[in-house]
């Protein structure tokens, strides 16, 4: 139980204090701000959901992507062909991306290194040309969902699952002995196997728990956007993205992805609303990523530590008597 | 400490908090006027006009023929005094969002030109996708929009009523090329027809076996197959078949590669039957004499005995184009530009100044629906009701022979310029 000293501690406050918030950000802003606030929601969701199984466990997947696309495919069949309420489906794509994320890490888990990314990425590719052949998704025409254009209800709904996410990866990832086995896997899968603990299971769980959030998340998506198609779920893009939003802002962290998600999807946004005209703004953003890649390998989340120290290093330099030159 | 930290980390972290601040310094102007949550409106003397086309990602290609267009248009009605309503022109002017070839970024882009830069109407999308994705948002906010490019029928069964259309859907226009040879005196009485998976070129191979099978040809294969496939074992299996006719819905690159791939394998139907994609200048540029006697379905071909007022003639356009791009236009960038020219027709019958308030837009949105104009593209007249709801259905389908890499009309009936030369020559005696 919580107890009243451990919620007045100030980042408990804080935390508090940013839900009340963005809780309140639909009455506040424009549609089309609030519209980017539902995406970065979305791509926190996203991001995090990667980072329990690339971050935690060190697998990294390229096909992540499908998960969302599969999530976001049998939701709209569901509310087309069979006319379910939005929540029922998504539940039951959320319970369908599970079961099928068991089943493709059964084989693939057994990969490991790029060897795991390049199968998991064939497996996306596989899934992308299936609901292209396949006539009740619809293939090369895509998906067309009931059309329901309410931004706070999507807004809410996009928070509501980024904050479950977030919470799993707080409770289940960062303070858990569970969190300590995954992270057994990721250090020294072989270690950990002696020391009795079941890898495989774990290896598992974690696939599928991440797979689970990506479905659902995408089910939102799809009713969110209300028209589908294969090259827009289940593209190789959405996984990528999702690797470069972990990488970007720290990988393996709590806060990490959610920091390189707000970067990467309010930079693109942003740049495109400012300089739409060109695609210039492609290349500034790659820059971007590349210079933090290089110089920031832990990701954004690394910056204060590092300014903090090159900024002392920087006036130690500034008012220090000249040294001599050393070779 | 220095050798950890080397100079070169400071700069970085200089030049990375240089580039942020710069980033908030150039949008700040732009991002400071959202406020309104609907399409309202801004003092000016001009319309502004929102084109949301593919800028980036895999449809650029196409996405810039469709911006070009647009520009085109955009130049040549201001330099004329802009659109004339009542007695004075008003200038237009262009925005432009990139939807980087994604439903899910363009329908972004959309809300933030409706809501934010508050357009007074919208030019549309390359891909049918994107279009697809925008729709419902147009109908939200009750702001108009017509793609000048868009050709995949599913767009209008939806009958979404803020979207219109300038190109008419591909499964109209596809039906002409097999039409036109069952009425030879020599008809084909075979076709094998390959497709390729992707939403107009499976809709393009759907309407040829409907052609086909209407006019009493038989279908002897039908294939559609994923993108990027090798067709050298399919003309291969087709070849034993030996159809009359060799129909294939795709683009370009696959066109080109089906004839190599049929040149290569020693495999000569009497007649090869494609669709968009073997006007663009690369398909004869590639193949030579190769390209010569295909069969395809235009609306529009520069030659066409068509005017109006702000282009002057199909040529004059040509020209125009030619001389700003360097290119001859197809009718993906005539129809963009012939587009902007329904907005000005609408715009000027119903006598709407800039900035239009939401009850002009609605009217222009009416307005749109009743009139019919005549441009150098031909006529434009949306359909108010059926499979076809707001699609241009003012236009007649041309069949078009390539003759010496040039686009010859060779039906219907009233429109052909030349006979067409079936069966057609083999590969060796051109």
């Amino acid at each position: 139980m919580l107890k009243m000293k451990q919620l007045t501690q100030p980042r408990v406050i804080i935390f508090i204090l940013s839900l009340i918030v963005l809780c309140t950000l639909p009455w506040v802003v424009s549609s089309f701000i609030l519209r980017i606030a539902t995406g970065i929601m979305m791509w926190i969701g996203l991001a995090l959901s990667w980072n329990m199984l690339g971050g935690y466990m060190g697998y990294i997947s390229f096909g992540h992507g499908a998960s969302f696309g599969v999530g976001a495919y049998i939701t709209g069949l569901l509310m087309m062909l069979l006319h379910l309420p939005f929540f029922v489906a998504l539940i039951i794509s959320g319970v369908i991306t599970y079961i099928f994320a068991m089943i493709v890490g059964y084989p693939t888990l057994r990969l490991s290194g790029s060897y795991f990314a390049i199968g998991t990425w064939a497996f996306a590719e596989m899934m992308r040309q299936l609901v292209l052949v396949l006539d009740t998704t619809g293939g090369p025409e895509g998906l067309r969902l009931p059309p329901m254009l309410n931004d706070n209800f999507f807004y809410f709904v996009m928070f509501g699952l980024a904050l479950l996410v977030f919470l799993t990866a707080y409770f289940f990832f960062e303070n858990s002995d569970f969190g300590l086995k995954v992270k057994a896997v990721r250090e020294e899968e072989v270690a950990a196997r002696t020391l009795g603990l079941n890898t495989t299971w774990i290896k598992n769980q974690v696939f599928a728990l991440s797979s689970m959030f990506a479905g659902i998340i995408g089910g939102a998506f799809a009713y969110w956007i209300t028209y589908i198609h294969p090259d827009s779920v289940l593209g190789p893009l959405i996984a990528d993205q999702m690797v470069i939003m972990v990488l970007l802002g720290g990988i393996g962290t709590l806060f990490g992805p959610v920091i390189g998600a707000i970067v990467l999807y309010v930079g693109n946004q942003y740049m495109l609303a400012a300089w739409g005209q060109s695609s210039a703004y492609l290349i500034i953003l790659g820059l971007a990523i590349c210079l933090v890649i290089l110089f920031l390998p832990e990701g954004l989340l690394s910056l204060p530590r590092v300014f903090k120290s090159t900024t002392k290093g920087a006036f130690a330099r500034l008012f220090s008597p000249p040294r001599k030159t050393r070779i | 400490m220095f050798k950890k930290l080397p100079i070169r980390r400071a700069v970085v972290v200089l030049a990375i908090s240089c580039l942020i601040l710069s980033l908030t310094g150039c949008g700040g102007a732009k991002t400071g006027a959202d406020a309104g949550n609907s399409a309202s409106t801004e003092a000016r003397d001009y319309y502004k006009v929102g084109v949301i086309t593919s800028l980036s990602g895999a449809e650029v290609q196409g996405g810039n023929i469709t911006k070009y267009g647009y520009d085109l248009w955009a130049e040549t009605v201001n330099n004329k005094g802009g659109i004339k309503v009542g007695d004075k022109g008003y200038q237009v002017k262009l925005v432009y969002a990139d939807d980087q070839s994604d439903p899910a970024a363009g329908a972004n882009a959309v809300e933030r030109m409706i809501t934010s830069e508050k357009v007074d109407f919208i030019l549309g999308p390359y891909t049918s996708g994107v279009t697809k994705a925008v729709a419902p948002i147009l109908d939200k906010y009750k702001v108009p929009m017509i793609t000048g490019s868009a050709e995949s029928p599913s767009i209008w069964t939806q009958k979404f009523k803020y979207t219109f259309g300038s190109v008419p859907a591909a499964d109209l226009t596809a039906i002409s090329p097999l039409e036109t040879l069952s009425k030879l005196p020599n008809p084909p009485k075979t076709v094998a027809v390959l497709g390729v998976n992707d939403a107009f070129s499976k809709a393009v191979a759907e309407a040829f076996k409907a052609s086909a099978e209407k006019n009493g040809i038989t279908v002897v294969k039908f294939d559609v197959v994923p993108a990027g496939t090798d067709f050298t074992p399919l003309i291969s299996a087709i070849k034993q078949l030996n159809p009359d006719v060799l129909a294939v819905g795709g683009h370009e690159n696959e066109h080109m590669e089906v004839i190599k791939a049929s040149k290569s394998l020693g495999f000569m139907p009497k007649a090869f039957v494609m669709h968009y994609g073997i006007t663009n200048p690369d398909f004869s540029k590639n193949l030579g004499k190769d390209a010569d006697y295909t069969f395809g379905a235009a609306v529009w071909t520069p030659d066409l005995d068509l005017k109006d007022d702000l282009f002057g003639s199909a040529q004059d356009y040509v020209k125009a184009y030619k001389d700003k791009y360097n290119a001859i236009p197809d009718y993906t960038a005539a129809a963009c530009s012939a587009t902007g020219e329904s907005f000005s027709a609408a715009l000027a019958k119903i006598g709407a100044k800039p900035p239009l308030s939401d009850q002009q837009r609605e009217e222009l949105t009416k307005t749109l629906e009743q009139i019919e104009v005549n441009t150098f593209y031909g006529p434009i007249k949306f359909a108010t009701d059926g499979n076809w709801y707001h699609d241009n259905v003012g236009l007649k389908a041309l069949v078009i022979q390539m003759i010496n890499g040039e686009q010859v009309i060779v039906g219907p009936e009233a429109m052909k310029a030349k006979d067409p030369v079936y069966p057609v020559p083999a590969f060796n005696v051109r």
